[in-house]
């Protein structure tokens, strides 16, 4: 008798009967909808129905690499401002672990100037002043909190809402369970700027224990997004269709003998997307066409803003181009003083740091805003500004922060959103969320209802057992929804 | 939702609401089975989606391993001795699970759901008290 392997029990679990039943009412399903091979490479990335009317069609999460000070650019402290140099009073430290890096420093203000803006009267300081304009377009979270004090651990559990490596990215998530609305271009595509790949690595936009096809595609700086997506200048369209027609049949036959290998029809699948890129993945992300009005508003004619300018101003054409799900990471900078670039992670010459990042991100994010406003846009997209935490109110080396989990800024925009509100709150110094906090699940929860899904029913079946991206935790923030 | 049901759920939200309110007591648990504890964390995040999805195999398989494990933590406690807010969070546990499985087979996912949500609740009351967690 022959012996099962490991792999083919779990298969034919996941095929059993519980899987088959389940997989009949997912979104997302359509792997698993279907146990014969042909079935399951009929398309994993064809469209599928959301659970309800979505409010939007494509997200746009933007990362800010290092974990801003909130407090220097949303959350206003006169308190803070009054305490400035002496020790955190205890009672704000009550229930958190401060020993972070440094200790507990004295509380320190920064050299701001702050002012409502808006109908809504959200204040922003001085470090944002282009953002500012748009106000009223914005729902922001003031009450959020992660877990975790280094930056692997909590960017992981931003964009995965886990601590560890394993579970699929929010954005592998959504193109499960909504497949591609653009069969030319991948659903899923991660941009950044910067001479190196975001802090943490491709494991936060993987697919985890989803199939591989649902995976982020990481889109490079420059003209190229894509390493060796160019033909080779010596073979001809012809002889390169045909090479992949071998390679596709012979893939095939592997992937019928093993058909519980989802990183082989992964790869299938990316041969021919690779081919039809060639031409779609350059075009998407060539700036070219944009006028120079265009590339102004996302302030690409000042160095300083720039390369994320680039960044954002493709983001909305991978938008126009029903992409799902854009990951957009800021990179680190070269600032004058600092021998090496820095990400927002300001333990030191925050007033530097911060003055360089938010002129970096100030102009491209409002011209952003005020872009997919005019073109219609903004209805169906939803912008996400996010990062992995906070920083402290106590300072630390003198004149930086130390990293925040118990309390910071997020904001969301777009369709379906509350624009013009604020939930939630930090305690009078912005130390730690006060009253309900927003937790990175929490917040997955809010972009899968504006995407038409309900968290509780996007369901993998993952050896027999249903897996779903925010477990048994999150909820929707319904305060941020109009 | 079956009267059973909500009684169940209405002794559960009121021990829940006891031990939220419980003080954090230290005491000695290395003898308690850390393999098991986190087999019952591990299952205690399917279980309830499963019900969602309406896995019913998966969600009695499941509700199996959290009903070996509500059991053992009543005993555990009990021998001890000295934590019977412990040892009547696990019973609840346990009712809790009854509750589930019986709504499962009546295929009636709501109320499994939400006595699925009521286990998870008891994982978390005892914890509160004796080893607390971040999340």
């Amino acid at each position: 008798m022959r012996t099962q392997s490991r792999r083919e029990w779990l298969f034919n679990t996941v095929y059993g009967l519980g899987g088959l039943t389940l997989a009949a009412q997912l979104p997302g399903g359509g792997i698993f909808a279907a146990p014969a091979l042909a079935d399951a490479l009929a398309d994993p990335l064809a469209p599928k129905q959301p659970h309800f009317s979505p409010k939007v069609k494509s997200v746009i999460w933007l990362h800010m690499d290092g974990a801003p000070s909130t407090l220097d650019l949303y959350d206003y402290k006169p308190e803070l401002i009054k305490l400035a140099g002496q020790e955190a009073p205890a009672s704000f430290l009550n229930g958190i672990k401060t020993s972070t890096q440094g200790g507990v420093g004295k509380l320190f203000a920064s050299n701001r100037s702050w002012k409502q803006y808006g109908e809504s009267g959200a204040w922003f300081s001085d470090l944002l002043p282009n953002l500012a304009q748009h106000a009223d377009k914005i729902a922001f979270i003031k009450s959020s909190t992660t877990i975790g004090a280094t930056h692997d651990i909590s960017i992981l559990k931003l964009n995965t809402g886990d601590t560890s490596p394993g579970r699929p990215s929010l954005g592998a998530w959504v193109t499960y369970a909504l497949g591609s609305a653009n069969p030319d271009l991948p659903a899923y595509v991660v941009l950044y700027s910067g001479k190196k790949e975001p802090t943490g690595g491709s494991v936060n936009w993987s697919s985890g224990f989803l199939p591989a096809v649902y995976q982020g595609t990481a889109f490079r700086p420059g003209a190229s997004p894509i390493l060796h997506l160019d033909r080779p200048e010596l073979i001809a369209l012809s002889e390169q269709r045909d090479g992949l027609d071998l390679l596709k049949r012979l893939n095939e036959q592997r992937a019928a003998l093993h058909p519980e290998d989802t990183e082989l029809q992964a790869r299938i699948r990316s041969y021919e997307l690779a081919y039809r890129m060639e031409a779609t993945a350059p075009e998407a992300v060539d700036l070219t066409k944009e006028t120079d009005a265009t590339k102004t508003l996302y302030g690409l004619d000042d160095p300083a803003s720039k390369d994320y300018g680039t960044s954002l101003l493709r983001a909305r054409r991978l938008v126009e181009r029903d992409v799902r799900f854009i990951q957009v990471v800021s990179g680190p900078i070269e600032a004058a003083g600092n021998e090496d670039a820095r990400n927002w992670d300001a333990h030191q010459d925050l007033e530097k740091n911060h003055g360089a990042h938010a002129k970096a991100v100030d102009k491209p994010i409002a011209g952003l805003l005020a872009d997919l406003k005019a073109r219609g846009l903004l209805d169906s997209t939803l912008v996400v500004w996010t990062s992995e935490f906070g920083r402290t109110s106590y300072g630390q080396s003198g004149n930086g922060r130390d990293h925040n989990p118990w309390g910071y800024t997020q904001w969301i925009a777009g369709g379906g959103v509350k624009a013009g509100s604020t939930f939630g709150e930090t305690d009078e110094i912005g130390l730690q969320a006060v009253g309900k906090k927003v937790d990175t699940y929490d917040l997955h929860a809010t972009v899968l209802q504006l995407l038409g899904l309900d968290h509780l029913k996007t369901v993998f079946l993952k050896a027999g057992r249903a897996e779903r991206p925010t477990v048994v935790y999150g909820e929707v923030v319904k305060e941020l929804l109009a | 939702m079956m009267p059973k049901l909500v009684i169940v759920l209405t002794i559960g939200a009121a021990i829940l609401a006891t031990s939220a309110n419980a003080e954090r007591r230290t005491i000695d648990l290395h003898d308690y089975d850390d393999d098991l504890m986190r087999d019952l964390d591990k299952t205690i995040k399917y279980f309830e989606p499963d019900i969602t999805a309406k896995n019913v195999q998966g969600a009695l398989d499941d509700a199996a391993v959290l009903q070996d494990g509500f059991k053992y933590t009543e005993d555990y406690f009990a021998k001890k001795g000295g934590a019977d807010d412990a040892v009547l969070i696990s019973k609840e546990g346990l009712n809790y699970i009854a509750a589930a499985i019986k709504s499962v087979s009546a295929n009636d996912f709501d109320s499994a759901a939400e006595a699925a949500r009521g286990a998870a609740k008891t994982c978390r009351a005892c914890h509160d008290i004796y080893k607390p967690l971040k999340k």
